[in-house]
């Protein structure tokens, strides 16, 4: 099964970056959490320990209901444990309603690209 | 399976025949099925037979008017091997809908049978077809009183919920309070005796014909307009407002549960009713809410970031039904419907639950506590999204407004 959760490690960067699938909703997030948790022990993982920001790409995501959004919380929530900085970035306006609505902001910086959506594929899960 | 010789044939290939209500027994001999009217349809299903625990019984009436219903599989999904032993010992309590408490034998647990309804004449008899399960609902005595009981009782088996039931037969206006807007509708005047019908069935039901509504199944019955059908009669939990408007009523039938769209003609209203514990479900409604929404709601389809707010509260507010109100167990169901207002651009959204409401206190110091660290943000989303949000019926109901005319925020 295609993986949902991109995870990309910029060693000179210490940038970590997440990517997420085009919805980020109650009927995958166990899938993502599955996939964030496997990462954790791997070599790439091993080797990166040391990431200072954490990136999160939702420039394919254009649906994120509350429990998504208690992922994206949880995820947010480990960066602060480690005092990274959260950055997202979004190409959907609706997506970042829904992160302001709940205070996300607060919590991370969000960009709002403006550009075309890209015909994103449709994960099959 | 042994079967009846002679007035059963329609019935004597493998299937199951169970009672609910031992109250009034068929009549082994007594071709009565036969006379019902829609023993055509139920002909359609030879794979049933009688179970022997039912024979042996004494003879009593079918019913004047015995009427068809017809129930999807999830909605009956629980009721299970159900047999009940004939007593004449009727341990009947004065007041209706407690649980029954025949002393020869218990019913399942779960199931209530009102005894108005049963000392009233009526009876049921359910089946399972090919994994789908049928029943039959008939009475002595088809007068409005008992009607409503029937459904009423119907209705709280089938919702899991007395609360809902006395709530929803409460707010119904006078003139649809025959009516049941679960699965089965009471199709006839306001005043006179009532006929029942089911929805149940994958195909239309009601039909537009010379400017009126007319019903276009044969066991429809009503004496005194044997086929027309007033809109205002038919299920309207949603659209009060309507009135003698001619239209047509579809159903249409998927696998997710029963949705009915008002075609021309019509407020423009979308009625969905789903069954509890929906799992992956929701993304198959949420699908079918957008298409319906793009297509019937002008300008909506155009503005994809309206959309996706829109379907976010929806999703929000049925999953928060079914894990609230419907404890995220399956044999109960979620009502949702939604209006669209052209006058004043404004879609209204209603989702309805069997629970018994909920504190929806946003500003509770425990609520805030819980939107900092990201949890229950479900309600803080629907009301950080939808222009107005209000709370019906202890808040089982949750009710919110788009105008639609003003851009995406």
């Amino acid at each position: 099964m295609k993986q949902l959760l991109g995870i990309t490690s910029d060693e000179r960067a210490h940038t970590l970056t997440l990517s997420f699938p085009s919805r980020v909703i109650s009927t995958n997030t166990d899938t993502l959490r599955g996939e964030l948790d496997a990462f954790w022990p791997t070599p790439l993982a091993q080797l990166n320990t040391k990431w200072e920001k954490l990136e999160l790409d939702f420039k394919l995501t254009s649906f994120v209901d509350s429990i998504g959004l208690n992922l994206i919380f949880d995820i947010v929530k480990l960066a602060e444990d480690r005092k990274a900085p959260v950055t997202a970035i979004l190409r959907s306006r609706a997506v970042r309603l829904t992160f302001y609505t709940v205070r996300l902001d607060k919590k991370m910086d969000i960009k709002l690209i403006e550009s075309p959506e890209p015909e994103g594929k449709e994960e099959v899960e | 399976m042994k079967t009846i010789p002679g007035s059963y044939k329609p019935f004597s290939t493998p299937g199951r025949l169970i009672r609910l209500s031992p109250h009034l027994p068929l009549q082994p001999g007594i071709d009565t099925l036969r006379a019902i009217p829609h023993i055509n349809y139920l002909k359609k299903f030879s794979r049933i037979q009688w179970d022997p625990s039912l024979l042996g019984l004494e003879d009593t009436n079918i019913g004047a008017t015995p009427t068809l219903v017809a129930a999807p599989t999830w909605a009956l999904n629980w009721l299970q091997d159900i047999h009940f032993t004939r007593s004449s010992v009727w341990d009947a309590p004065l007041h209706p809908l407690r649980p029954w408490t025949n002393k020869l034998a218990s019913p399942p647990a779960g199931l209530k049978i009102s005894d108005t309804f049963l000392q009233s004449g009526g009876f049921i008899n359910a089946w399972q077809e090919e994994g789908a399960w049928h029943m039959i609902i008939g009475q002595v005595q088809a007068d409005s009183a008992t009607s409503v009981l029937t459904f009423a009782w119907l209705q709280n088996v089938l919702a899991g919920g007395k609360a809902w039931r006395r709530r929803e037969l409460g707010i119904f206006p006078q003139s649809l309070q025959n009516s049941l807007p679960i699965i089965y509708l009471q199709l006839g005047d306001k005043n006179g005796a009532l006929r029942l019908h089911s929805l149940g069935i994958p195909a239309p039901i009601i039909l537009k014909k010379n400017a009126q509504l007319e019903n276009i199944r044969p066991w429809i019955t009503s004496t005194e307009r044997p086929r027309q059908v007033l809109m205002s009669e038919v299920a309207a939990l949603y659209w009060p407002s309507v009135g003698h408007s001619s239209g047509a009523l579809v159903f249409d039938g998927t696998s997710s549960g029963l949705i009915w769209h008002a075609s021309a003609g019509l407020p423009t209203a979308f009625l969905g009713l789903y069954p509890s514990a929906l799992g992956a479900q929701i993304d198959k409604m949420q699908a079918h809410w957008a298409t319906w929404l793009a297509t019937h709601v002008p300008g909506l389809g155009a503005n994809s970031d309206k959309l996706t707010e829109l379907l976010l509260c929806l999703r929000e507010a049925v999953i928060n039904a079914d894990k609230h109100g419907c404890q995220g167990r399956p044999g109960k169901r979620i009502m949702l419907g939604l209006q669209y207002a052209r006058t004043g651009k404004t879609l209204q959204a209603t989702v309805s639950d069997p629970g018994t409401g909920h504190d929806h206190n946003l500003r509770s110091p425990l609520a805030m506590q819980h939107q900092r660290m990201g949890r229950h943000l479900g309600l803080m989303l629907i009301h950080g999204l939808a222009d107005r949000v209000r709370f019906l019926d202890n808040g089982a109901t949750l009710q919110f407004h788009f105008r639609l005319s003003s851009s995406s925020k």
